[in-house]
């Protein structure tokens, strides 16, 4: 494998597993290395709490518009410059980290809830329970994940609110894959049968046992959702589905520096890098974490079957 | 005849996801929507007279099951109906459109072919750290940007700054103005396709054939060209497959951004004029290209390696 820190590499083994938009094992390394995960979770906290903090901050009002400055380059008054009505873009950056967190957490997590309740259904629940609801995240799964969610916003119109829906409506089926495969391991192992054998009802199985045992894998698929629904929240925003001014979200401020990033490139590249450099803490976390759980499989598999 | 039953079995799979997705798309369309069809079509100031008159001509006062026979029929006819904003037939409007993001998703595929498999090939014979961590680093910053700051950086690094290339427009059909869309739309997935040829070229390369190869006197990458490279390429080639159907349906953004006249910023446009049957026809005709195209990879990709027939596709 690998010897760099870090580094690009494959397992089709691993990659066979399930269909996400991501490239779920895309990025593999050394990731067993505590280290790293550690940096990566500070990382993510970081930008979490500061994204948090926005309105304790000493900024200037995002909506304050200043026409005299309109355009400005980054100076002393203005970090990093003003837009085309003497918005302050860093105010504009930091404002909007708090709509892309927000989206990205709150779709995930109506995503996961959704995918566990049907994946644990397909899992636990029989074979007709589990024909249903695999054929019918095969459908949603077979919906381009931009394609669906535009079509969303197209039909309920734009806002926070449906962006969230939207996502989350074409997210589900991923987890419930994931969640699925993981409770049918689960299931089989002793500690469940002997939970059964103990006379636990199925209902007391399920939730005692099964899920917080097959939740595991849900983490690094849940990051790399995160990720996917950042960059989905700003796409419909860049091209006007998505959130509306005057709320800030980085695809907004994408879509404002359009025709003027000749004049102001700070406009195309304040808002990118931030978009960019959060999207890729969350996929770095999905994949840290995946890597963790195979390992943490593998071994665990060799404990079973000595 | 296995294949023969493989074939059809796999047929009759791709047919019931359409009819899924047709019926999800129903659903979500007259059932979920404030307002019916006629409402839309007249505005809030008709009256509930040219309502009716108008309910009874779409056929919207029919029971459920009747009205969803009937859009089951219309599209088995590929009547999509006519778009308010084009006056024009929606399916021959999408006909019209289809040709230039086709030839976007084509340019788009042979650079991540050409890139994600040449990129790939030389990190399965080179053992370089240094290559490796800088392929790591570039790798996890193309699969984080997405794709419309990387089409709007590449707009202001070679058009605005550098002025090298045409910055939008298909410029009548000038393969200069494919470079920056076409480049934006396959940065992510050539670094998975490099990824995926790597892991599998060097899988591959571990096997004992390649070693009988050397010891006959071949260097590594002479084993890689003969021997290994037709083995290693088949998950490559369907994952490229797979993508053309992605390429095809998800366009979008790039196109907007490119002012590319392509299927997927006609939407756009047709999202902006409210035109339903429009965005519901260029819907269904981008998702059905895409479940095809799918489909069709698994067929092909199981005749040609019957190991596939039994388990699931390698990559996907």
């Amino acid at each position: 494998m690998a010897k760099t820190s870090f580094s690009l590499a494959g397992d089709s083994r691993q990659s066979k597993s399930v269909g996400i938009g991501l490239p779920v094992n895309a990025i593999r390394g050394r990731l067993e290395n505590r280290k790293y995960s550690v940096v990566l979770g500070a990382v993510a906290c970081f930008v979490m709490i500061l994204a948090l903090l926005v309105p304790l901050l000493p900024l200037q009002d995002p909506v304050a518009m200043d026409l005299n400055h309109s355009l400005a380059a980054p100076s002393t008054t203005h970090w990093l410059g003003t837009d085309l009505l003497g918005h302050d873009e860093l105010s504009r950056v930091l404002w909007a980290s708090r709509t892309s967190l927000a989206v990205g957490i709150v779709a995930t997590a109506l995503a996961v809830a959704c995918g566990i309740m049907v994946g644990g259904l397909a899992g636990y629940g029989g074979r007709l329970a589990d024909a249903t609801a695999m054929r019918t995240a095969d459908i949603f799964l077979s919906f381009p994940f931009v394609l669906g969610a535009i079509a969303i916003m197209a039909i309920f119109g734009p806002g926070r609110r449906n962006v969230f829906l939207a996502i989350a409506f074409f997210g589900w089926p991923v987890i419930a894959r994931v969640f699925r495969a993981s409770v049918l391991s689960v299931k089989q192992q002793p500690f469940v049968l002997a939970a059964e054998a103990l006379g636990a009802s199925r209902q007391r199985v399920f939730l005692r046992h099964v899920l917080p045992n097959a939740a595991g894998p849900l983490i690094s698929y849940s990051s790399l959702l995160v990720a996917a629904a950042i960059t989905a929240e700003a796409g419909l925003s860049y091209i006007g589905l998505g959130v509306q001014p005057p709320e800030a979200s980085w695809g907004l401020m994408l879509a404002d520096s359009a025709g003027q990033f000749e004049q102001a490139p700070w406009l195309l590249i304040v808002p990118g890098v931030a978009l960019t450099l959060t999207v890729l803490i969350f996929i770095l976390i999905g994949a840290s974490a995946g890597k963790s759980m195979a390992i943490a499989s593998r071994s665990s598999k060799r404990k079973y079957n000595p | 005849m296995p294949t023969l039953r493989f074939f059809l079995s796999r047929f009759a799979q791709m047919l019931l996801v359409l009819l899924g997705m047709v019926t999800i798309l129903f659903v979500v369309i007259y059932l979920l929507v404030p307002g019916d069809a006629a409402q839309v079509m007249l505005g809030s100031k008709a009256t509930p007279q040219a309502l009716a008159n108008l309910r009874h001509d779409l056929g919207l006062d029919r029971p459920l099951w009747v009205q969803y026979g009937r859009y089951l029929w219309r599209l088995v006819h590929f009547d999509l109906g006519t778009s308010y904003s084009l006056r024009q037939d929606v399916a021959s409007a999408i006909m019209e459109y289809l040709p230039a993001t086709a030839y976007l998703a084509g340019a788009a595929l042979m650079i991540e072919a050409v890139f994600g498999i040449g990129w790939g090939m030389v990190m399965s014979l080179k053992r370089s750290r240094r290559l490796e961590a800088l392929s790591a680093v570039s790798g996890a910053f193309l699969l984080a940007i997405p794709v419309f700051f990387l089409a709007l950086l590449l707009q202001y690094i070679f058009a605005s700054r550098l002025g090298v290339l045409p910055i939008s427009g298909l410029g009548g059909w000038n393969p200069l103005n494919l470079i920056l869309p076409a480049t934006a739309l396959a940065a992510a997935q050539a670094v998975i396709i490099t990824v995926v040829t790597r892991t599998s070229l060097r899988e591959e390369m571990a096997k004992p054939y390649i070693l009988a190869a050397r010891a006959r006197g071949l260097t590594r990458s002479q084993a890689m060209w003969r021997h290994a490279a037709r083995n290693a390429l088949g998950p490559v080639a369907t994952l490229l497959a797979i993508d053309l159907g992605s390429l095809l349906g998800g366009a979008m953004i790039t196109e907007i951004i490119f002012s590319w006249p392509g299927v997927g910023r006609m939407t756009y446009f047709a999202i902006r004029e409210r035109d339903v049957p429009l965005v519901i026809g260029a819907v269904l005709v981008l998702v059905t290209i895409f479940v095809v195209v799918n489909s069709l990879v698994d067929i092909f990709y199981g005749i040609m390696d019957p190991r596939q027939k039994a388990g699931e596709r390698a990559v996907g």
